[in-house]
């Protein structure tokens, strides 16, 4: 809204008139939005080449040597403009321009940030590749070296105080007339390139197109780590039997194709930061007379000189199959995979290291079942459909604990000191571990079982297991159908036996936006067993009220498409397509959204699982033509 | 060679080349470019320096001075209420107010931690500055800056939790036994007063005068501030003697006095004056995050969030002429120092005028959260009154009546013919009002139970004269750490 001067409303209200007006008292925390976004003005350009150069030269009969090049380059520029005049207008209606200078004498008219960016990263691999068939053996052999160059990124940016004011803010040059009254801050940083190297070595052997067998070894190394842990050695092995080529097969028809799998791997991840050594970020204190900035130095985290890579250790069993004259095709796999040496960021003692740092903190392990079923036909001549459905079942455990920060810790921090996660043996990895809520005082105050008896509520005595962020199944189905030149199909995704903390139940500060539930059904005398407690404003316990049940079934696309006819030579298909994209999700959550991946690179640790700053999943409509020559 | 041998040769070379170019174990090596690594920082004298200012400016962080210190400090203490408006908790200050806290509230964390972050940069200061080879003065002199600001947030700590795990050196984080015994393990509260006194008697001998200093070393740790550290800590443990040896040779070194306006020394014309004593240093760049903000006018105009307002209990304690009232105390309506007038549509009475920084007659940028305010941590007025209470333990009366009337006689008031230990107390009250010492000097005194009774809330006897050790830092513990009686 807007008052008759012009200025935008704010959050006032006259106390007389019980309405909004420009010179009452402040009301509520939430701005204007429509001013805040009148005021913003900021650009921002992005350029990406990204390329691969790839070369083949036969050096022998069967031995080749390959060589292949990859490199991202990117730039961005961006301007920020900050009318701060306007903006304390836009929060004091009624003031006057000229009283700006008066009240805030120091502040500036507008502020304009320059910021320029750019990173390379680049791969190259080389190898040799062996292929040789001696009657019924078929063997192909490769060997090679890789090498990547990645977390290479340089920033750079600079504020300027006043300047004229433009229709366009690409350049800071046409102020530095004013160099008196601006702060000059610059900002440049570099990160440190993380380099991978690592020698592989793979043989793969095939009989009479029926036994199969491969072999790999790769030796990685990378520069995260200190010296003597910095490489790694990873074997893996499989084997494979083609029963469908099998002779006494022969005559069984119902079966195409059958296939049975097996093997075991180590693969690693060189995680970690960039850099794990002893290193020093700079800080600034005042000192003197007249008081100017020194520089200073400290150290952000503590080391662990052990960090090495994680493995992951996989064993896996499967099955493939197409049956009833290629109709019907699946396939069945079982897996135990042990992910060792597991990378997490650990907490230690404040007085030891500031902020977290990563350490091996033990060994989590995920078995289960993956199975997919598809049954492809068709009706008539020109109706092609097909059905396809999806199932794994997952149990995730922590199997070891290595190091005592990883044990004793509570974590998922929700931002405010309030922890919502532990990690203990046997349970799954991010497990919510929160006292009982059972029920709310005479106040309207959430009790909580005191569950050890002695008095007192405490993180090891009385939280409670109320389960994982991390489903224990997963499925989905999809259906397709090609009738003439239509297509159309739908895919769907669904999880169960998750958990979802949602911390956006908490805290209610005076004067912000409350959810519909909430004031519906909250705790007062005459209404005890609300489904919501009393309105509070203190930091509530992590507690069995704010996790939910997150299991959802999510219709990922839909999708109609119809291909032209071929009408031109030259083109080969052109098809138009129209898709919805997340057009609808069925869940009991209450919250905006049961995906919550969590902020931190989905560090299970961390936020996974916890909805605080919550974005509800976009609903996207495309359409589109894809054309092929 | 024939062509087609040429071109072999030239087939198997290039392979071999890009074979040899592809890997090479020496580019694992890369330079550290985001931070200073271990062996740029040794090489370099001048980074002993800077690796102090490190050490320095921990004292700027939000959690070790502003909200949650001033929660702790003053909220709880019959100086002050919580202030803002009713329903805005401060997510435990209302807590902190009423003294129904419990072990989670998060103020005590953030105190906690902030502290042994502190402690945590000065060992890695000590640990490094002994292998930096610097000149033996600067070196002695840095070593003793660092073991005063250890020593302060020890200070810091006992007296909000009693005894404390002591940690003075580097240790390995997976150096399990170390961590548990040491880390993970309280001393008592006579073996962390004697790791302060232990740090500032090193720091005495090695730290120069204030008029020693440079002028752009202003705002460093002095011996002065060393020894009114260690003679406040000695009044805390009681041992009246040394308390009174050691204030006296502070006095008698002639490097501080009293500021004739008692009104300035908390305004930036008396930053760093003849009353200072050790102050945390801030300007518009470097400021200690939200230490005024949070004492603010709340309301309209929006100059803070409106914390930490002066009780009316303090507010009627002063005696009539005592110039110190209207200089601590901001009321509302009224026009204040410096001409600004604050308006009926402030949320609340009064507010902590000694935390006002103002827009208009000082340094300021328009950013509320980072102010050049700085934190008066140690005053000569302070050390006055120390001395008074000491020397009226030891029965020297006569020295006591003399501090307590220069007192006095700066804050406008007429000589005080007799002294006891409540009229010092008293003097104590009114003039370090605000300043972070009312809560620990009622519970020192053994007057909290009477003092928060007067004041509508109940002091528990035998728990509350210390605050709980944060919930989290005993699970992280693994319960090494013994929770405070009564918790």
């Amino acid at each position: 809204m807007r008052y008759a001067n012009g200025r935008f409303g704010a959050p006032f209200v006259n106390t007389a008139t019980g309405l909004a007006d420009m010179t009452g008292e402040v009301i509520n925390n939430v701005g204007n939005p429509v001013a805040q976004l009148y005021n913003h003005h900021e650009k921002n350009k992005d350029l990406m080449i990204f390329g691969s150069l790839n070369a083949e030269l036969r050096l022998l009969k069967d031995l080749t040597i390959t060589t292949n090049f990859g490199a991202t380059a990117n730039w961005t520029k961006g301007y920020t403009f900050t009318p701060n005049r306007d903006i304390w207008l836009a929060q004091n209606p009624s003031k006057l321009v000229a009283e700006y200078k008066t009240e805030r004498p120091q502040d500036p008219i507008n502020t304009l940030q320059q910021r320029r960016t750019d990173a390379y990263n680049w791969n190259w691999d080389n190898y040799l590749t062996y292929k040789k068939t001696f009657g019924e053996h078929q063997i192909t052999a490769v060997v090679g070296i890789s090498r990547s160059t990645k977390n290479n990124f340089e920033n750079f940016d600079a504020l300027r105080y006043d300047v004229p004011e433009q229709s366009n803010y690409w350049s800071l040059d046409f102020s530095d007339v004013n160099e008196p009254i601006s702060p000059l801050t610059i900002h440049n940083y570099h990160t440190t390139p993380i380099v991978s190297l690592s020698y592989f070595g793979r043989l793969e052997y095939a009989f009479k197109n029926k036994y199969l067998l491969s072999a790999t070894v790769r030796r990685e190394g990378i520069s995260i780590y200190q010296e003597s842990q910095r490489w790694g050695t990873f074997p893996a092995a499989s084997v494979g039997w083609v029963i469908s080529n099998e002779d006494f097969m022969k005559n069984v028809s119902f079966i195409n194709s059958l296939k049975l799998r097996g093997g075991y791997g180590e693969v690693g991840n060189g995680d970690g930061g960039s850099f794990n050594a002893v290193a020093f970020s700079s800080n600034a204190y005042p000192f003197g007379d007249p008081t100017l900035s020194q520089p200073g130095t400290y150290v952000k985290n503590a080391v662990d000189k052990n960090l090495t890579w994680e493995t992951m250790q996989e064993f896996d069993f499967g099955l493939d199959f197409t049956i009833i004259n290629n109709h019907l095709s699946g396939t069945f796999d079982y897996y135990n995979r042990k992910s060792k040496d597991l990378i997490l960021e650990i907490t230690p003692p404040y007085v030891l290291s500031e902020e977290p740092t990563f350490a091996n903190t033990g060994a989590v392990t995920n078995k289960g079942i993956e199975a997919t079923l598809r049954w492809d036909d068709t009706i008539g001549s020109s109706f092609k459909y097909w059905i396809g459905g999806n199932y794994s079942h997952n149990q995730n455990e922590v199997s070891e604990i290595n190091n005592i920060y990883f044990s004793n810790n509570i974590t998922g921090n929700l931002g405010n000191g309030v922890g919502t996660k532990m990690v203990k043996l046997g349970q799954p990895l991010g497990s919510f571990y929160v006292f009982e809520q059972t029920g709310y005082d005479a106040d309207g105050k959430p009790i909580f079982r005191d569950l050890d008896g002695d008095g007192k509520l405490t993180d090891k005595g009385d939280r409670v297991n109320a389960g994982s962020y991390i489903p224990k199944f997963t499925y989905g189905l999809s259906i397709g159908v090609n009738w003439k030149n239509v297509d159309f199909s739908i895919d769907t995704y669904a999880v169960g036996g998750n958990k979802v903390y949602n911390g956006k139940k908490a805290q209610r500060f005076g004067g912000e936006n409350i959810e519909y539930d909430l004031l519906d059904d909250f705790w007062t005398p005459s209404n005890p067993n609300a489904e919501n407690p009393k309105p509070f404003n203190n930091i509530p316990r992590a507690s069995t009220y704010y996790v939910e049940d997150g299991s959802y079934f999510r219709i990922n696309n839909i999708t109609l498409g119809y291909t032209l006819p071929k009408i031109i030579k030259e083109l080969n298909k052109v098809r138009f397509y129209i898709t919805a994209v997340n057009p609808f999700i069925f869940t009991n959550y209450s919250g905006y959204s049961p995906e919550v991946v969590g902020g931190d690179n989905a560090n299970p640790l961390g936020t996974a699982g916890i909805e605080v700053d919550a974005y509800p999943t976009n609903r996207t409509f495309l359409a589109g033509a894809h054309i092929s020559f | 060679m024939t062509k087609m041998k040429k071109y072999t040769t030239y087939k198997w070379a290039f392979a071999a080349l890009i074979v040899a170019m592809a890997g090479c174990e020496s580019d694992l090596d890369v330079e550290l470019r985001d931070r200073q690594s271990e062996i740029d920082l040794l090489n370099n004298p001048d980074n002993a320096v800077q690796l102090v200012n490190g050490v320095y400016n921990k004292n700027l962080s939000y959690d070790m001075n502003a909200f949650s210190w001033i929660g702790m400090t003053s909220i709880t203490s019959d100086d002050a209420d919580k202030g803002s408006t009713p329903g805005d908790s401060g997510a435990d200050k209302d807590k902190l107010d009423n003294l129904d806290f419990t072990t989670s509230s998060t103020s005590f964390i953030d105190v906690w931690k902030a502290r042994y972050q502190g402690i945590g940069r000065a060992n890695k200061a000590l640990f490094y500055l002994e292998q930096l080879q610097i000149d033996a003065t600067l070196k002695s002199r840095l070593i003793g800056e660092v073991k005063f600001l250890r020593a302060l947030w020890y200070f810091d700590l006992v007296r909000c939790f009693g005894g404390v795990p002591i940690v003075t050196t580097e240790i390995d984080i997976n150096n399990v036994e170390a961590v548990n015994s040491v880390v993970f393990t309280r001393k008592s509260k006579q073996e962390t007063y004697a790791q302060i006194e232990l740090d500032l008697n090193d720091a005495i001998s090695r730290l120069p005068l204030k008029s020693q200093y440079q002028p752009f070393d202003k705002g460093r740790a002095t011996k002065g501030a060393a020894q009114a550290l260690l003679a406040k800590a000695y009044l805390y443990q009681e041992k009246w003697q040394q308390c009174y040896d050691l204030s006296g040779e502070v006095i008698s070194s002639g490097q501080y006095s009293l500021m004739a306006d008692y009104a300035q020394v908390w305004r930036e014309v008396g930053e760093n004056g003849s009353e200072s004593i050790f102050e945390v240093q801030a300007t518009l760049e470097n400021g200690i995050q939200d230490y005024t903000n949070v004492q603010g006018p709340r309301g309209t105009p929006d100059l803070g969030w409106g914390f930490n307002t002066p009780s009316l209990s303090l507010t009627n304690s002063y005696e009539a002429g005592d110039l110190r009232k209207a200089a601590t105390i901001m009321f509302i309506p009224s026009t204040l120092w410096d001409g600004f007038v604050a308006p009926t549509t402030l949320n609340n009475p009064r507010y902590n005028y000694k935390a006002y920084q103002s827009p208009i007659a000082e340094s300021w940028n328009g950013n509320k959260g980072v102010t050049a305010k700085n934190l008066r941590v140690l005053k000569y007025s302070d050390l006055l009154l120390i001395r008074a209470e000491s020397a009226f333990h030891l029965g020297n009366t006569g020295e006591a009546l003399a501090r307590v009337n220069e007192i006095r006689h700066r804050a406008g008031l007429g000589d005080a013919l007799v002294v006891t230990l409540q009229s010092i107390l008293n003097e104590r009250r009114w003039e370090m009002a605000m300043e972070h010492d009312r809560w620990f000097d009622l519970i020192r005194t053994g007057r909290a139970a009477a003092a928060m009774a007067a004041n509508g809330k109940t002091f528990l006897v035998g728990t509350h004269e210390l605050f709980p050790i944060p919930q989290e830092q005993i699970t992280a513990s693994g319960g090494r750490l013994q929770q405070n009686p009564g918790y």
